[in-house]
C-alpha cells in the first residue's frame, strides 16, 4: 500500500505541472473548463435536462416549432420536442461515439506502428504497405462505403471511422518509434537483455505517446464531425436518437424559418469540436517541447 | 568608465515551483581587448548571463528585475527589440553557442548561410563582394579549401570544422565584443586546442574583448586574463586568472580546482585469467550512397582489432572522436552484427553462444554505461524501475524484495532512498549517470563497459563519478573497459591503454608506461592538447592540425601519415605492423624499431 502511494506521488506532481503549463495559456485553460462543462452536462443528462421523455420518439404535436422561450429555452422541433434536451442528451451520443472510435483506432494504430518502428525489416513493410492501402481511400468516403456494407448503425459508423482512422496512428507512431529506438535507453535495455515485447511496450511506446495524445485530442473533433456527417447523411444514428448530425439533418427542411432546430445542434458541434482542437494544441505546448529533459 | 559594465543586475525565472532568482551580479565589467572567463557548473546562470546580454532570454519564463548592462555608457536593457537587431547583435556583440552541430541552419550550405548575413550588414555588398568576402573569412579561420567548404552543407562538415564557420559568422559584422559559450563542449581535446588558438589569434588580431564560458577551470586558466567564477547566480570570487587558478579564496573554486587535477592513481588488482578475448574483429558498415555515387564501399569502423582483457584490470581506450572505439565496444556488445573476428569470454564464443540463443550468461555479465546519461535512462520510468530493470530479466522478485534492492543499489553509488520515487529528469547530470551505474550493477555483472563516463557531465561531478567507479570496482573485484577522449580520466583508473586511430590500435601498453613515454606521434600529439591546470597561456598546448581522414578511404600506407608530424615517403607507401617495444607495449609506426634501437623515443 505503502509503496503504490510512493509511485502515484510523482505522477501526481507531473500532472501538477502539467496543469501550471496549461493554465498559463487563458484560452486552453478556457477549452478545457468548457469541455469538462459539456461532459459533465453529457454524463448528467438524463437527470437534468428539463424534458427527458423527449428523448424518446415521443410528439406532442401541438408544441410543434415553438421558438426558443422560458420555457423551452432553444425551442421545439417539428414533433414538439424540446431541443434543449435533445442537443445536452446529444452530447452524451456525440462524445461516447467519439471516445470510442478514437479508443478503437488507438487500440489497433499504437501496437502496429511501435513494432513496425522498432522490428523494421520485413514485417515493418507489410505492416506500412497495409496501412497505405487504407490511406489511399479518402476517409469519410471509406466510411461511408463500410457503413453501406455492414448497415447503417452508430454501432457500424464508429467501427467504420475507426477502421479508416487507425492507419494515421500508425504512421505517427511508426516515425516516432525509429527515433526513440536509437536512445541510448533502449541500446541499455538491449544489452541487460531485456525482451523485445518489453522493450517496445514499456520502453517505446510510453515515449511515443505524446505526439499521439496531442493527435488524439485533435481527431476527437475531427471524429465528432465525421459522426455527425455519417448521420446527416442517414448512415449513422437513427431517429429518435438525439444526435447532433441527425437533428440537423431533419431541421434542415424547416430552415431558415425555423432556424432554431438547426442552429443550436449545429453550435453544440462547433463549440465541442473548437474545444478539442484548442484542449489538443495545448497538449501539444504541455508536450512537445522537450520541456523536461532537464 | 569600463567598455563593457554590468550593474545590480538581476533575473529571475518563473516556473511550476514558483519565482527564482537565477542571476544576482552586482558588478562584472570588461576592459576593452580583454578575455575574461565566467566559470561555474552548469545551472548556475552562466548561460543565462550570455542570452541576457544580448536579450536574447525568453521573457516569460525569465524575468529581468533590475539592473544596467552598459556597452561603452549605452544600456542595452534600455534599447528595443529593433534597435538591437539592428545596431547590437552581430554587429557589436556577437556569440559562438555552446552546440556547433545544431546552430547552423541544416538547408542552408554554407555560402548561403555566409553570404546572406554579410549583405545583410553591410547594405550595398554585391553577392561577389559578399562571396568573396565570405571566403576571406574561411581562411582567417583556417579551414582548409575555404571554397570547397562553401558549398557544403553543415552536416557535411566535423564538428570542429563547424565551429570554425559559426566563428567566422561572428566576425562577418564586425562585432568586436564576443561571448564564447562553452565553444569547445563536446569537442576533441585536439580539436578544442587548435579552436582556443585560433581565438585568441584573432581576438589580438581584431583586438576583440571576449566573454568566454566555461566549466573547465583548467581551460579558463589557459585562455583568460581574469576569471569570475560563478555560483548559484553570484560572481563569488573574481581575479586575475593565475592567481585565482594557483591560490583560490573561495572553497568552492578550491573544488572546482581539484576537479581538474588528476589526484587519484589507478590500482592493479588484474588477475593471471583472461576475462574476454577479442580476436581480429572487425565492422565494416556498407555504404550505399546512390546520390554521392559511392557503391559497395565500406566504412572500416573498427579494423582488425585484436586484445585480451585479464580479470579485475581496466583497459582505456582513447582516441578522437570517430576513431571507433565506440562501434568496438558496440560490437563486442553485439549491438552491432561483427562483419568478421571472434570473442570469446570467459573461453566461450560469444557470437556462437548468442546465435544459438544461449547468450544470457554473458548478456548477465556485460554491462556498459553510456556517455549521456540524459538520453540513457527512459524518461517515462521511476529511478525504481529503471534500476530494477536488469534484476526483472535475470531474477523475478517480489515487489518488497525489488525495492530492498533497488535501495540497496542506489545507496552504494551514492543516492539517497528517496530517489526511487523520481523521475530521471528531476536529477543533475551527475546523478543520472549514478543511476545508470547502479542499473548496470545489478546483475552483479563481471564486466562493466564505461563509454565516456563523465564527458557529458561537469567537471565537478566528473572525479566523485571516477572515485565511484574506482570504489566499486575494488568493492565488487569488476573488470572493465574504459572509453574516453580524454587522457586525463584514462590516467586515473586504467592498467593498461589502447590509443585508436582509424579504426586500428596504433599503440597499446601499460598505462604508466605510456604515460611516461607515448611512443607513438599520435599518443604525443593527444597528451600535448590537454590544457594543464596551474598554466597560463597558451603556449603550453600543442595543436594536431588536420581532419581525421575518412575511413571510407582511409589514406595508404600508415593511416595516421596525412597529419603525422614525422611522416617521410616511406609513411605514405608501407603499412606498419606492430613493433613490440616490450612484450607487454607495442606500437603501430614505421619509426618505432628506429627509436627502440636508439633508446629513446621517436623525436
Amino acid at each position: 500500500m505503502k509503496n503504490w502511494m510512493d509511485s502515484l506521488k510523482p505522477k501526481l506532481r507531473s500532472m501538477q505541472e502539467s496543469f501550471y503549463l496549461l493554465a498559463r495559456n487563458r484560452l486552453s485553460l478556457f477549452a478545457l473548463i468548457l469541455l469538462c462543462v459539456i461532459v459533465i452536462l453529457a454524463l448528467l443528462a438524463p437527470w437534468i435536462v428539463p424534458y427527458p421523455q423527449d428523448i424518446a420518439d415521443e410528439a406532442h404535436i401541438a408544441d410543434k416549432f415553438l421558438a426558443p422561450s422560458g420555457a423551452h429555452w432553444f425551442g421545439t422541433d417539428e414533433l414538439g420536442r424540446d431541443v434543449f434536451s435533445r442537443v445536452v442528451y446529444g452530447g452524451r451520443v456525440s462524445l461516447s461515439t467519439a471516445i470510442l472510435t478514437v479508443g478503437i483506432s488507438l487500440l489497433i494504430g499504437v501496437p502496429l506502428g511501435a513494432i513496425a518502428g522498432t522490428i523494421g525489416g520485413r514485417v515493418d513493410n507489410v505492416i506500412m504497405r497495409i496501412t497505405d492501402i487504407f490511406l489511399s481511400f479518402p476517409p469519410l468516403l471509406l466510411a461511408i462505403s463500410l457503413v453501406a456494407i455492414l448497415g447503417s448503425s452508430l454501432t457500424n459508423a464508429i467501427l467504420a471511422i475507426a477502421i479508416s482512422w487507425w492507419p494515421w496512428y500508425t504512421r505517427l507512431v511508426r516515425g516516432q518509434a525509429i527515433s526513440i529506438k536509437e536512445r541510448k535507453f533502449v541500446q541499455a535495455a538491449e544489452t541487460i537483455g531485456t525482451g523485445k515485447l518489453k522493450i517496445i511496450f514499456r520502453h517505446i511506446v510510453p515515449n511515443c505517446i505524446s505526439p499521439v495524445i496531442v493527435q488524439a485530442s485533435m481527431d476527437m473533433g475531427g471524429v465528432i464531425l465525421t459522426v455527425a456527417s455519417l448521420s446527416f447523411l442517414g448512415l449513422g444514428a437513427k431517429a429518435p436518437t438525439p444526435e447532433w448530425g441527425l437533428m440537423i439533418s431533419t431541421g434542415r427542411t424547416y430552415f431558415p424559418d425555423m432556424w432554431w432546430c438547426c442552429i443550436f445542434p449545429g453550435l453544440a458541434i462547433f463549440i465541442t469540436v473548437l474545444c478539442f482542437n484548442l484542449l489538443g494544441d495545448a497538449a501539444r505546448e504541455i508536450l512537445d517541447p522537450k520541456t523536461r529533459k532537464r | 568608465m569600463a567598455y563593457f559594465e554590468i550593474n545590480h543586475l538581476l533575473v529571475k525565472h518563473k516556473s511550476f515551483e514558483g519565482v527564482k532568482t537565477v542571476l544576482d551580479i552586482d558588478k562584472l565589467s570588461l576592459e576593452k581587448g580583454e578575455t575574461y572567463g565566467l566559470v561555474g557548473e552548469s545551472g548556475q546562470g552562466k548561460t543565462v548571463l550570455a542570452l541576457t546580454i544580448l536579450k536574447l532570454l525568453q521573457c516569460p519564463p525569465g524575468i529581468i528585475a533590475q539592473g544596467e548592462i552598459l556597452l561603452e555608457g549605452e544600456d542595452l536593457l534600455k534599447k528595443t527589440e529593433k534597435k538591437m537587431q539592428a545596431e547590437i547583435r552581430g554587429r557589436r556583440i556577437a556569440m559562438i553557442f555552446q552546440d556547433p552541430m545544431s546552430c547552423l541552419n541544416p538547408v542552408f550550405t554554407i555560402k548561403d548561410c555566409m553570404v546572406d548575413t554579410l549583405r545583410q550588414n553591410h547594405k550595398g555588398m554585391s553577392k561577389k563582394e559578399a562571396l568573396a568576402a565570405a571566403v576571406d573569412l574561411l581562411k582567417e579561420v583556417k579551414l582548409a579549401d575555404p571554397e570547397s567548404t562553401l558549398v557544403k552543407y553543415p552536416h557535411q562538415l566535423s564538428g570542429g570544422q563547424r565551429q570554425r564557420v559559426i566563428i567566422a559568422l561572428a566576425l562577418c559584422c564586425g562585432a568586436d565584443f564576443l561571448i564564447a559559450d562553452e565553444p569547445t563542449r563536446n569537442l576533441d581535446v585536439t580539436i578544442q586546442a587548435s579552436i582556443l588558438k585560433l581565438l585568441r589569434e584573432l581576438q589580438k588580431k581584431h583586438h576583440m574583448t571576449v566573454l568566454f564560458i566555461a566549466n573547465n577551470l583548467s581551460l579558463v586558466g589557459a585562455f583568460c586574463d581574469r576569471v569570475g567564477i560563478l555560483r548559484g547566480g553570484k560572481i563569488i570570487e573574481e581575479g586575475p586568472a593565475d592567481q585565482v587558478v594557483s591560490n583560490p579564496r573561495e572553497d568552492y573554486t578550491r573544488l572546482l580546482r581539484e576537479a581538474c587535477e588528476t589526484k587519484l592513481e589507478p590500482t592493479n588488482d588484474s588477475r593471471e585469467e583472461i576475462l574476454l578475448k577479442v580476436e581480429h574483429l572487425k565492422k565494416y558498415f556498407d555504404i550505399n550512397d546512390e546520390v554521392k555515387h559511392i557503391r559497395h564501399q565500406s566504412l572500416k569502423a573498427v579494423d582488425d582489432v585484436s586484445f585480451d582483457i585479464h580479470c579485475g584490470e581496466v583497459l582505456g581506450i582513447v582516441g578522437e572522436s570517430g576513431c571507433g572505439k565506440s562501434t568496438l565496444v558496440n560490437t563486442i556488445l553485439d549491438l552491432f552484427e561483427p562483419t568478421e573476428g571472434k570473442v570469446y569470454f570467459e573461453g566461450k564464443d560469444v557470437f556462437q553462444e548468442l546465435k544459438a540463443r544461449q547468450g544470457n550468461a554473458f548478456k548477465k555479465n556485460v554491462q556498459i554505461v553510456f556517455q549521456d546519461p540524459y538520453w540513457s535512462l527512459n524518461p517515462r520510468w521511476l529511478v525504481k524501475d529503471i534500476v530494477a530493470e536488469p534484476l526483472d530479466v535475470y531474477e523475478k522478485l517480489g515487489e518488497a524484495e525489488r525495492i530492498r534492492r533497488v535501495e540497496e543499489l542506489l545507496a552504494m553509488v551514492g543516492l539517497p532512498e528517496d530517489a526511487c520515487y523520481k523521475y530521471p529528469h528531476e536529477f543533475s547530470g551527475g546523478e543520472r549517470q549514478r543511476i545508470a551505474i547502479a542499473r548496470s550493477l545489478a546483475s552483479n555483472p563481471k564486466l562493466v563497459v564505461l563509454d565516456e563516463p563523465t564527458s557529458s557531465i561537469d567537471v565537478f561531478s566528473q572525479n566523485q563519478i571516477l572515485d565511484l567507479i574506482k570504489d566499486l570496482k575494488k568493492r565488487f573485484g569488476l573488470t572493465n573497459i574504459l572509453i574516453s577522449h580524454d587522457l586525463a580520466v584514462v590516467h586515473e583508473l586504467s592498467n593498461r591503454i589502447a590509443v585508436m586511430y582509424l579504426g586500428k590500435i596504433v599503440e597499446f601498453g601499460p598505462a604508466e608506461e605510456i604515460f611516461e613515454h607515448p611512443r607513438h606521434p599520435y599518443t604525443q600529439a593527444l597528451f600535448d592538447a590537454i590544457p594543464r591546470i596551474g598554466e597560463t597561456g597558451m603556449e603550453g598546448i600543442r595543436t594536431l592540425e588536420g581532419q581525421i581522414p575518412s575511413p571510407i578511404n582511409p589514406p595508404s600506407g600508415c593511416p595516421f601519415h596525412t597529419r603525422c608530424p614525422m611522416a617521410t615517403q616511406r609513411c605514405k607507401e608501407e603499412i606498419p605492423q606492430e613493433t613490440y617495444y616490450n612484450e607487454r607495449h607495442y606500437v603501430r609506426c614505421l619509426y618505432a624499431e628506429q627509436s627502440n634501437e636508439n633508446g629513446g623515443t621517436i623525436q
